[in-house]
């Protein structure tokens, strides 16, 4: 074992196990490295040239800033820092690297030379957090100064990786996935990303095709910010699990493969989870019906057909148990009000 | 007497985007409608001849974009920007049904946007602003009519309007574009956002002073967080009319007394200045003229919707 951890903390915004440790540099070559290109849509390490100091220091026996690393443990309980080392010697292989991805790629090209001394020491921080959406959250306030990594592109590395969707009948294809062959009535896996990011943003238009892409990440950082999760929130695998669960009747599915539905049921559920969970998927089917017909007659133009779609998907899921009661001409009352 | 055509137009699209461009949004010289003619001239793919000096220009600075990058497809990316439904073909037959009304409206536009491109090619930034400026005003007339439309509560807006129109003349054009603009853009992200003025001088003391010399006219309020001294002034996107009528008012009226005004030789060099201020401002300017489109494009779908039925 050669991880040492000193000292451990909890992070009360993210209920995380937070601790700082040291390890030597050929363990970070053989066990941390590895790690770097388990996110399929890795960025690319930068320009060798950026680093070239970084890997002469090395091998002059320079000390790096701490390598910070994470983990996703549900019910992560260790009562002392050795067994927490001994966690991570365990589990390392399903560790994430949050920062310190390019000084690894540098560190193992140092490690080519004959000069590089692989026992000098490296300082890690490690997080261990119960939930994708929490570990997430503090991803993004860590990684928010970064450039190269817009948060907008960790939200999809993190759907395509972190979220397991095996376990649910639906089908959630990817882009490249659907080039090669495509599963008939699956999900399109960007839908669900921009679901996801709704979801964490509390908002359904994070889209804005007059912004370019730098501005639009700062304002985007900025609403993750301000949604803070607390620990009442439902997170985004209760979402996808509802969705599944409604999807065995092919009308609901129908509606919410629809990509401007998906983002607004994935925001309007989090006030209405309970009335959603105790819904069975025919009832729902119903009252997406409901919805569709008081949709057709407040007759958007254009421009606003999209954006229409999702805020009135948003308040009608929020609202559920109110508006699924209505009969249609209160439903188009409510709507018309709404949108004017 | 007949008037003295001062520019004509051509279109300037690559061959093969413009093939797939609908007929009626490519510029064909004569009668082009004069809303189309501005959106083409904003996105930076029209070429105009100023006949008196015989100069021709080509516009292709694309306004609609805070990094002025062009459109590779302008078919399929500008009708994106009015909203993420709207196809070239929506577009084509607002413009088509519509050319008439306004006209006096977007043809002073026009000449104010063209008159603008030809002196920003001939390196008179200083004159290019006052055209921005007048652009400012024409924009402004067409404002009242849309925030009494987009208010939903028109007892509430009438008193605004009415303190807005009646109040001493500083007040009425700060005051009624600010209201305005917040208006126009109320719940959309863009006016999170800023207004960026590069100040690239090759002269680290120049700069120093043109920054300083831009801060103190636009004060505090309007700084975005964004600035970094001294070479990016950031502007919150709503107050950018705000900063060009501050501009304007302190570096064109140069009057004596009251609020100081810009020295020109603070300045050093103000075609140089006004080279860093126009683009931005112009920026700014075409997104609330868009703005002002798409207000336009969905009343017109929903009018013919509902006729439909």
């Amino acid at each position: 074992m050669s991880i040492t951890i000193f000292d451990k903390a909890n992070d009360g915004v993210i209920n995380s196990v937070v601790a700082t440790g040291k390890t030597t540099y050929q363990y970070a070559i053989d066990n941390l490295f590895p790690l770097i290109n388990r996110f399929s849509a890795q960025r690319k390490s930068q320009d060798k040239k950026f680093y070239a100091r970084l890997e002469r220091d090395i091998l002059d026996h320079c000390l790096m800033p701490p390598i910070t690393i994470a983990f996703v443990e549900q019910n992560f309980e260790a009562n002392n820092e050795v067994e927490i080392a001994e966690y991570i010697t365990n589990n390392i292989q399903s560790g994430y690297i949050l920062d310190g991805i390019q000084r690894l790629n540098t560190l193992s090209r140092a490690s080519g030379n004959e000069r590089f001394d692989g026992s000098q020491s490296l300082y890690i921080n490690v997080i261990i957090s119960p939930t994708e959406d929490k570990l997430l959250y503090r991803m993004i306030t860590l990684n928010n100064g970064q450039k190269p990594m817009t948060p907008r592109h960790q939200i999809e590395i993190l759907t395509q990786e972190l979220f397991d969707f095996t376990d649910i009948e639906i089908t959630i294809q990817s882009e490249k996935e659907r080039a090669e062959n495509v599963i008939k009535g699956s999900f399109d896996l960007g839908d669900v990303s921009k679901a996801y990011l709704a979801f964490l943003t509390g908002a359904v238009n994070n889209d804005n095709n007059k912004i370019i892409g730098e501005k639009m990440d700062q304002i985007i950082v900025g609403r993750i910010m301000d949604k803070q999760p607390s620990d009442d929130d439902i997170e985004f695998k209760e979402v996808i699990t509802e969705i599944d669960r409604l999807c065995s009747n092919s009308e609901v599915k129908k509606w919410l493969k629809i990509g401007n539905n998906l983002i607004g049921f994935s925001v309007g559920i989090k006030s209405s989870h309970q009335t959603i969970k105790n819904t069975n998927s025919d009832d729902f089917s119903d009252a997406i019906e409901l919805f569709e017909s008081a949709f057709k007659a407040i007759n958007p133009s254009k421009v606003n057909l999209g954006k229409y779609r999702r805020e009135l998907s948003q308040k009608f899921i929020e609202n559920y148990e109110q508006y699924s009661g209505f009969d249609e001409m209160e439903l188009i009352e409510e709507f018309s009000e709404l949108t004017s | 007497m007949a008037q003295y055509v001062t520019f004509s137009y051509s279109d300037n699209l690559p061959q093969r985007i413009l093939s797939q461009v609908p007929e009626r949004l490519k510029i064909s010289g004569t009668r082009d409608p004069e809303i189309l003619l501005i959106l083409r001239l904003l996105s930076g793919n029209v070429e105009l001849s100023h006949h008196y000096s015989s100069k021709q220009v080509k516009s292709r600075v694309n306004y609609f974009s805070s990094d002025f990058s062009g459109f590779s497809n302008w078919k399929r990316e500008f009708p994106n920007l009015l909203s993420s439904d709207v196809t070239a073909e929506d577009l084509a037959v607002f413009i088509e049904n519509t050319k008439y009304s306004n006209k006096a409206f977007y043809s002073g536009i026009l000449s104010e946007v063209s008159h603008f491109l030809l002196h920003n090619k001939k390196g008179s930034h200083t004159s290019a602003f006052i055209y921005i400026y007048r652009i400012l005003e024409k924009i402004s007339y067409a404002f009242p009519l849309i925030y009494a439309s987009k208010s939903q509560d028109f007892l509430k807006s009438f008193n605004q309007l009415k303190d807005l129109m009646i109040g001493d003349k500083e007040k009425k054009e700060l005051g009624f574009f600010k209201v305005f603009v917040k208006k126009l853009y109320e719940g959309d992200s863009i006016a999170d956002t800023s207004i960026d003025v590069f100040l690239n001088t090759s002269n680290a003391q120049v700069q120093e002073q043109m920054y300083k010399t831009l801060k103190e006219v636009s004060g505090n309020s309007i700084l975005h967080e964004d600035s970094t001294e001294f070479d990016k002034l950031s502007i919150k996107y709503c107050e950018m009319g705000s900063f060009l009528i501050n501009v304007r008012n302190r570096f064109f009226h140069n009057l004596n007394g009251g609020s100081s005004n810009i020295e020109s030789n603070r300045i050093v060099d103000a075609d140089e200045l006004f080279s860093f201020i126009n683009p931005a401002a112009l920026y700014w300017i075409s997104m609330v003229f868009l703005e002002i489109t798409t207000y336009s494009l969905s009343e017109f779908q929903s009018h013919r919707s509902n006729a439909d039925v």
